[in-house]
C-alpha cells in the first residue's frame, strides 16, 4: 500500500513510528487485568514451510500501529509491513467522493458515451486501477468494521522460518502498545506452500451479497482467480469466504498414493459466535471430467476431513473445500496438505510404561515401517505424536500416553466374553476388534477396597465411544456400577467425553470382573483403548487462564489457576514460577483444598524487562506424604457456539513489557499520514 | 373440565347419540361415559371440507400454503364442543420480544451493580407508580407502570432458544412424548370456531412472520395453528399474505373474480351440487375477506395520522396498531412477534435503537385500548423466551454483548382484569438469580388461561384422547411457583 497522503491510516516500520494519539512518547497500554484489548481473530496463512520467507496477515482488533509478532518455539522473526485500519468516519465522506470520481472514469474509458461522435474513452492507467482498488477495500473495511469489529483491522508481516524450527505448533501472538493479545496457532511444516490471496474485506462483501451497500464502484470489484496447477507434495492454504467453495487443480500421476489432509479446526478449535462452533471442512475429489471421486466432512470423529487415494490414472484432478453449511469469514483458515507423506492413523498400544522402550505398531498410509520403537517413554502424561515419534502427519487427535502402572496387552482368548486374569494395579492395552465384541477383565478384590477403572480411548485419539460394567465374576451378578460417558475437563479439545470411569468400594472378597465395550457395537482394529485398574490414585493438573500478560512495570495481572482434580484428591496447590526470570513473581499463588479455581497475581517488578518473556510455571501440592510437582499448562478460556467453555492448552506462556521509547529524533518528515 | 355456569356442564349421554359427526376411525374410541362436552354437529360439507378449505382454496393468492395449513380436517378422537369461556379477559395480544430481551436492560434495572452489568443504562427513571423503577429509555411505559405489572421472577433455566420458547408459550419443557401447542393454539381451540367464533379473521394471528422455532399448535394440529400475515404493517400496503396482493388495486381484483366467474363453466354444469354450493359459499367468504368489511382490519389508512404517529411508524409500532383493531374485531389471541433482541454482539447499540421503539408502539397500545375501552377485556402480555446474561461479555467476539439467560428474566402482563402497578418476585443485586417469588412459565400461562376463562387444570382435548391439562399437573413435575394470584 502507498502513503500519498490518503486517509488511511498506514504505517511502515523503517520510518518514524507515528505515535497515535499518545500524549508524547511511546504508549503504554499495559493492563492490570487479565482481559486483553488487544485482540487477534486469524492469522492467514495459519502457517509455513521452514526454511522460506513468507508474508502473512494477521486480522483483529486495537492492533497497534507498531505491533510485533511474535512466536512461540524460537526460530521465527516477523518484520511488520503495515497496519491497516478502516478509514475514520470523518474522512469517508472524501473517500466516497473520490471514490465516484474514480469510478466515473473507469466508466468512461469502458463504456465512452460519446463514442459515436469520435470522442475517445477517458484514460485509464495501472495506477488508476491500484487505487481504485485500494478505495474499494477501505469503504469495504468500514463496511465491516461496523458489522464485525474483530475483524475490522489487519496487519501485515513478512516472516521468516529458519531451516531448523520445530515441525508443528507453534503460537502467534501480536503485541504493542495495548498489551499482547491472545495466541492463534501457526503451523511449520516441511512441505512447500502455496497461499491463496487473502480475503478481501470487499470479497466478503461479494460473497454475501452485501455489495448493495455500494455505490456504482460495486461492479468494479475484484474477485482474485487463481490459476496454477498444483503438484504434490504440497500444503495449500486458503481462507473461506460465505457460500465459497474453493477449488484447486492438482496434478495427479498415475499411481500415486495421495493423503489429503486438512487442518482447519486444528489451527483455531473454537469459534464462540457460530453453530457448528468451528470451520467445518468439507472436501471432494472431482477427476478430470468433474465426476466426483470421494468426498470427506470429518476423519472418524475429528472434524477436520482427510482422504486417501490410489490414483489409477494421471491428470488434473480438482479438489474442492468448503464449509459443511457454506459459511465463511476471515477467520475460516485452512491447511490441506496433499502429498505421498507417510500419514499415521492407528498406533497400537496407546501408550506404555514411563521410562521404559515401548514398541508400538503402526497403521497409516505411505508408511515405510510398520513399527517404531521408542527408546525412552517420556514421564507420565498424554504427548502428540510429533513429541515422542517425531512424526508430523498424523490422525487429528492421535496421542500416546504414558503412566507408571505394569502395562498388559489385551489376549484374545478365541471366544467371546471370556475373560482375562489381571493383577491389580494395571494398564491394559485393548482394542474391540469387532462389531459388538465384549473385552472382558477377571481381578481378585477384597471388601473394602475402593478401586478405579478408567478407559482412555477418545481422549487418545480412538473412535471407540467405551462403555464400563462392574460385575462379580459370576454369571448372573447384576451389575455393581457402570459408566457410558465420564467428563474429563482436563480434555479441553474433546467435545464428546466418550471415555468411562467407574470408582467403587468392593462389597466382598471374590473375583469381580470389568467389561468392556463400545456403546454403540462398533469395533474395528482402529477401536483401541487403554483401561487402567487401580486403587484411587489423587492427582491433579492445572491450566493457568490466560496464556499471555502484559502489566504494567510494578503492577500484576490477573491470571485464574484452574486445578482439575482426578481420584478424590483435595488439597490446597500452589503455584510457581519455574526458573524464575527476573522482574517476574506469583503473588497469592495458591488454590485453596476444595475449590477448583483462583485468581493469583502474576507481578512485573519495575525493571522487569521489556518485549516478550517466556515463562514456565509448575505446580506443587502435597499427596499423601509426598510433594507432588506438576507442570502448570497455559491455556485460553475458549467458548465453542454460544454455550460451551473449553480450557485449551496453549504452547507457552507469554508476559510482555511495554519497550522503551525511541530516543526522539529531529523533526522529520512523517512516511504516512493518519486518516 | 369445569364450567363456571352448571348450564353448561355437558351431557355425555347426548355425545354418544351423536355418533355421526364423529369420524369413522374414531368412533370405536368413544368411551361410554366420556367427560368431555356435546359433539358439535359438523354442517355437511365439513365432514369432509372444512369451512377454512373453502377460504383457501382457489382464491387470489390465499390458495396453496393457506390450504395446507388449514385444511386438515377434525382429527379428534371425541369431538370438542366447548362452551364459550366466561372470563374477565375476552382476548390476547402477546408482544413475543424475539431472541430475549435482557431484563437489566428493560424493567429489572441494576444500575448499582456497575459497569460490567449495568452498562451504559445507569440512570434508571422513576415510574408513575413509587418504588418501581425501569430503564431510562422507556419513559412513555414509565409513565403507565401504573396499568401493567412486572414479573421478574421469571425463571426456567434453559438458554437454547427453541427449548425456552417452547417452554415459555406451552409451559413444559420440551423432550417428552406429546408436542404441546401453545397458548395461542389453546385459546384458539377454546375461543375459535369450535366455541362458535364466527369472524372470517382466523382466530389465531401471528403478526407477521411465524417464529419458526417450534410448532405453535402441536398435537392439536395444522387447523390450531397461526395464521402469519406475512407483509409489513408499516409499509403501504400492508400485503397481508392471502388478503392483500400488491400492486392490484381493488378494482383489478373485482375484475379478475368478474372473469373468474365468466370462465368458471363447471359450475354453471354443477349449479346444484351440494360440494359446489359449499365451494361457491367458501370462496365468497374468502372474497368478503379480500374486497368486502373483512379484510379491511388489515387497512391501517383507515387509522387517522396522528393515531399511527403515536403508535411509531415502524414495523413494531404499526403491528402493536393492527393489534388493537384484530382485538377491537374480536380475534382472540394475536402474537406480535418482535424480532431483533438476540443480542449477542453490539447489544446497546441494538438496544439505544430498540428501546425506544418499543416504548412507543407498547405504549401506544395499552392507551389506544384504554381509551377504546377494550384494557379490560384484552389481556396484554410482554416477554422473550428468556433474558440475557446480567455480567456483560466485553471480551471478543462479542465485544460488549449479552448471551442467553433462561435463569432470570421478566415478564409483562398488563389489561385483562389483572392489577397494575405491582412488581411479582425479585432478583439478587446483579439480577443473576431469583430471589424471591419464582414465576415459572406454567404459572403465567396458567393465569392468562384463568383470566381468559379457560381451566387452567382442566382437560386439553387432544387428537390422541390422552388425558392431558392444560397446564402441567403434579404428576408431570414440573416445577412452578404458583399462579400469579397477586394480580388478579
Amino acid at each position: 500500500m502507498r502513503s500519498n497522503g490518503q486517509p488511511l491510516r498506514l504505517i511502515r516500520l523503517g520510518a518514524a513510528i507515528a505515535t497515535l494519539g499518545a500524549a508524547g512518547g511511546f504508549p503504554v497500554h499495559a493492563h492490570a487485568q487479565a482481559q486483553r484489548e488487544l485482540n487477534i481473530s486469524y492469522v492467514y496463512p495459519a502457517g509455513g514451510q521452514r526454511g522460506t520467507t513468507l508474508r502473512i496477515t494477521v486480522g483483529g482488533r486495537r492492533i497497534p500501529a507498531n505491533a510485533e509478532a511474535v512466536f512461540s518455539g524460537g526460530g521465527i522473526e516477523a518484520t511488520l509491513l503495515a497496519v491497516h485500519q478502516p478509514p475514520r468516519q470523518d474522512k469517508m465522506e472524501e473517500l466516497v467522493n473520490e471514490l465516484r470520481e474514480l469510478t466515473k472514469r473507469k466508466e468512461h474509458s469502458q463504456f465512452p458515451r460519446r463514442e459515436r461522435e469520435g470522442e475517445a474513452p477517458a484514460p485509464w492507467s495501472p495506477d488508476d486501477e491500484r487505487r481504485l482498488q485500494e478505495l474499494i477495500e477501505w469503504t469495504a473495511m468500514a463496511n465491516r468494521a461496523r458489522d464485525a469489529p474483530p475483524f475490522a483491522e489487519r496487519a501485515e508481516f513478512e516472516v521468516r522460518i529458519a531451516e531448523n524450527v520445530p515441525l508443528g505448533k507453534h503460537d502467534i501472538r501480536l503485541a504493542g502498545a495495548g498489551g499482547v493479545s491472545n495466541p492463534l496457532t501457526f503451523e511449520v511444516s516441511d512441505l512447500p506452500e502455496i497461499t491463496e490471496p487473502p480475503l478481501t474485506a470487499a470479497n466478503y462483501m461479494v460473497r454475501t451479497g452485501e455489495t448493495r451497500r455500494f455505490g456504482p464502484w460495486r461492479r468494479w470489484i475484484e474477485l482474485p482467480v487463481s490459476e496454477h496447477v498444483i503438484k504434490p507434495p504440497a500444503v495449500i492454504n486458503g481462507q473461506i469466504g460465505p457460500g465459497e467453495r474453493d477449488q484447486y487443480r492438482i496434478e495427479i500421476k498415475a499411481g500415486q498414493c495421495l493423503v489429503i489432509a486438512v487442518t482447519a479446526r486444528e489451527l483455531r478449535p473454537y469459534l464462540a459466535d457460530a453453530v457448528p462452533g468451528w470451520f467445518d471442512a468439507v472436501i471432494t475429489l472431482f477427476d478430470e471430467e468433474g465426476r466426483l471421486i470421494a468426498t470427506a466432512d470429518h476423519w472418524r470423529f475429528h472434524p477436520d476431513p482427510v482422504l486417501y487415494y490410489e490414483a489409477a490414472r494421471a491428470g488434473i484432478y480438482t479438489l474442492e473445500i468448503r464449509d459443511c453449511i457454506y459459511r465463511g469469514r476471515e477467520d475460516f483458515v485452512y491447511r490441506v496438505a496433499v502429498g505421498e507423506f507417510p500419514f499415521i492413523t492407528d498406533i497400537f498400544p496407546l501408550g506404555g510404561l514411563a521410562g521404559a522402550a515401548v514398541s508400538v505398531a503402526l497403521r497409516g498410509w505411505n508408511l515405510e515401517q510398520a513399527a517404531r520403537t521408542i527408546s525412552a517413554m517420556p514421564p507420565p502424561g498424554v504427548y502428540s505424536l510429533f513429541d515422542v515419534l517425531n512424526h508430523m502427519h498424523a490422525s487429528p487427535f492421535l496421542r500416546i500416553s504414558a503412566d507408571t502402572l505394569p502395562e498388559l496387552i489385551e489376549q484374545k482368548r478365541g471366544g467371546e466374553n471370556k475373560p482375562q486374569r489381571i493383577n491389580l494395579p494395571v494398564m491394559v492395552n485393548g482394542v474391540i476388534e469387532k462389531p459388538g465384541e465384549r473385552d472382558v477383565y477377571e481381578f481378585e478384590g477384597k471388601a473394602g477396597r475402593r478401586i478405579v477403572a478408567e478407559i482412555y480411548a477418545r481422549r487418545l485419539g480412538s473412535p471407540m465411544d467405551a462403555t464400563l460394567t462392574l460385575r462379580r465374576s459370576n454369571a448372573v451378578s447384576p451389575p455393581l456400577a457402570f459408566n457410558d460417558d465420564h467428563e474429563d475437563r482436563g480434555a479441553g479439545l474433546v467435545t464428546h467425553h466418550a471415555d468411562s470411569r467407574i470408582e467403587f468400594e468392593l462389597p466382598a472378597d471374590g473375583f469381580y470382573r470389568l467389561d468392556v465395550t463400545d456403546v454403540r457395537g462398533h469395533g474395528s482394529p482402529f477401536h483401541a483403548y487403554r483401561l487402567r485398574v487401580s486403587e484411587p490414585r489423587p492427582d491433579f493438573e492445572v491450566r493457568l487462564v490466560p496464556s499471555s500478560v502484559s502489566p504494567r512495570r510494578g503492577t500484576s495481572a490477573a491470571v485464574t489457576a484452574h486445578v482439575i482434580r482426578r481420584d478424590g484428591f483435595d488439597g490446597e496447590v500452589h503455584i510457581r514460577l519455574k526458573n524464575a526470570p527476573r522482574g517476574f513473581s506469583l503473588a497469592d499463588a495458591r488454590v485453596p483444598a476444595d475449590k477448583d479455581r483462583a485468581a493469583i497475581k502474576f507481578q512485573a517488578a519495575r525493571d522487569a524487562p521489556p518485549g516478550p518473556t517466556w515463562i514456565q510455571f509448575e505446580a506443587v501440592a502435597t499427596i499423601g506424604a509426598e510433594q507432588v510437582i506438576r507442570p502448570a499448562i497455559p491455556a485460553e478460556d475458549l467458548q465453542q457456539a454460544f454455550a460451551w467453555q473449553f480450557l485449551v492448552p496453549t504452547e507457552s506462556f507469554l508476559v510482555w513489557m511495554a519497550r522503551p521509547p525511541p530516543a526522539r529524533a529531529a523533526q522529520q518528515p512523517e512516511a504516512s499520514t493518519d486518516p | 373440565m369445569t364450567y363456571t355456569d352448571s348450564a353448561d356442564a355437558p351431557d355425555s349421554t347426548k355425545q354418544i347419540a351423536d355418533r355421526e359427526a364423529i369420524p369413522p376411525w374414531a368412533a370405536g374410541k368413544v368411551a361410554a361415559s366420556s367427560p368431555y362436552p356435546p359433539v358439535h354437529r359438523l354442517r355437511p360439507w365439513e365432514k369432509t371440507w372444512p369451512r377454512r378449505r373453502f377460504l383457501a382454496n382457489g382464491l387470489l393468492g390465499i390458495g396453496g400454503l393457506a390450504a395446507l395449513r388449514w385444511g386438515a380436517p377434525l382429527t379428534f378422537a371425541v369431538p370438542f364442543n366447548p362452551p364459550p369461556p366466561r372470563g374477565k379477559a375476552r382476548t390476547v395480544i402477546q408482544v413475543w420480544l424475539w431472541g430475549g430481551p435482557c431484563h437489566l436492560d428493560t424493567f429489572d434495572p441494576k444500575p448499582e451493580a456497575g459497569n460490567d452489568y449495568a452498562g451504559p443504562f445507569t440512570q434508571p427513571i422513576a415510574t408513575n407508580v413509587d418504588g418501581i423503577r425501569i430503564n431510562e429509555l422507556l419513559p412513555m411505559l414509565a409513565k403507565q407502570a401504573d396499568q401493567y405489572s412486572i414479573i421478574r421472577g421469571m425463571t426456567h433455566g434453559i438458554n437454547g432458544h427453541e427449548t425456552a420458547a417452547y417452554i415459555v408459550q406451552t409451559g413444559r419443557p420440551a423432550g417428552g412424548r406429546l408436542t404441546y401447542p401453545c397458548i395461542g393454539a389453546v385459546v384458539s381451540l377454546f375461543k375459535g370456531y369450535d366455541a362458535g367464533y364466527q369472524g372470517l379473521i382466523p382466530p389465531y394471528i401471528v403478526l407477521t412472520q411465524p417464529q419458526g422455532r417450534f410448532s405453535e399448535a402441536g398435537f392439536l394440529g395444522l387447523k390450531y395453528k397461526p395464521f402469519a400475515t406475512g407483509g409489513d404493517p408499516a409499509a403501504p400496503p400492508f400485503a397481508v399474505e392471502g388478503i392483500v396482493l400488491p400492486g392490484v388495486p381493488r378494482e383489478r381484483q373485482i375484475r379478475r373474480r368478474e372473469l373468474l366467474a365468466s370462465l368458471n363453466t363447471l359450475r354453471c354444469a354443477l349449479a346444484d351440487d351440494p360440494l359446489m354450493a359449499a365451494a361457491d359459499a367458501a370462496r365468497e367468504q374468502a372474497y368478503e375477506l379480500i374486497l368486502g368489511d373483512g379484510g379491511k382490519v388489515f387497512d391501517l389508512s383507515q387509522e387517522p395520522d396522528a393515531v399511527r404517529e403515536r403508535y411509531g411508524r415502524n414495523t413494531f409500532g404499526q403491528s402493536c396498531l393492527t393489534a388493537r383493531r384484530l382485538v377491537e374485531s374480536g380475534v382472540p389471541y394475536v402474537t406480535i412477534n418482535y424480532g431483533g433482541w438476540d443480542t449477542h454482539k453490539q447489544h446497546f447499540q441494538a438496544m439505544r435503537r430498540k428501546l425506544p421503539e418499543m416504548d412507543r408502539g407498547f405504549s401506544a397500545l395499552l392507551d389506544d385500548l384504554r381509551e377504546r375501552g377494550l384494557f379490560d377485556t384484552t389481556l396484554v402480555w410482554w416477554s422473550g423466551e428468556f433474558g440475557r446474561t446480567p455480567r456483560i461479555q466485553w471480551e471478543p467476539p462479542w465485544n460488549g454483548g449479552r448471551n442467553h439467560y433462561g435463569k432470570a428474566f421478566c415478564a409483562v402482563l398488563a389489561g385483562g382484569g389483572l392489577r397494575g402497578g405491582l412488581v411479582v418476585g425479585a432478583t439478587d443485586e446483579r439480577g443473576e438469580t431469583v430471589t424471591e417469588r419464582p414465576v415459572y412459565p406454567c404459572d403465567l400461562l396458567g393465569t392468562i388461561y384463568a383470566q381468559l376463562g379457560i381451566d387452567p387444570d382442566g382437560p386439553l382435548p387432544n387428537p390422541q384422547g390422552l388425558d392431558v391439562r392444560v397446564t402441567p399437573d403434579a404428576s408431570e413435575k414440573v416445577p412452578s411457583g404458583g399462579r400469579l394470584k397477586e394480580l388478579v
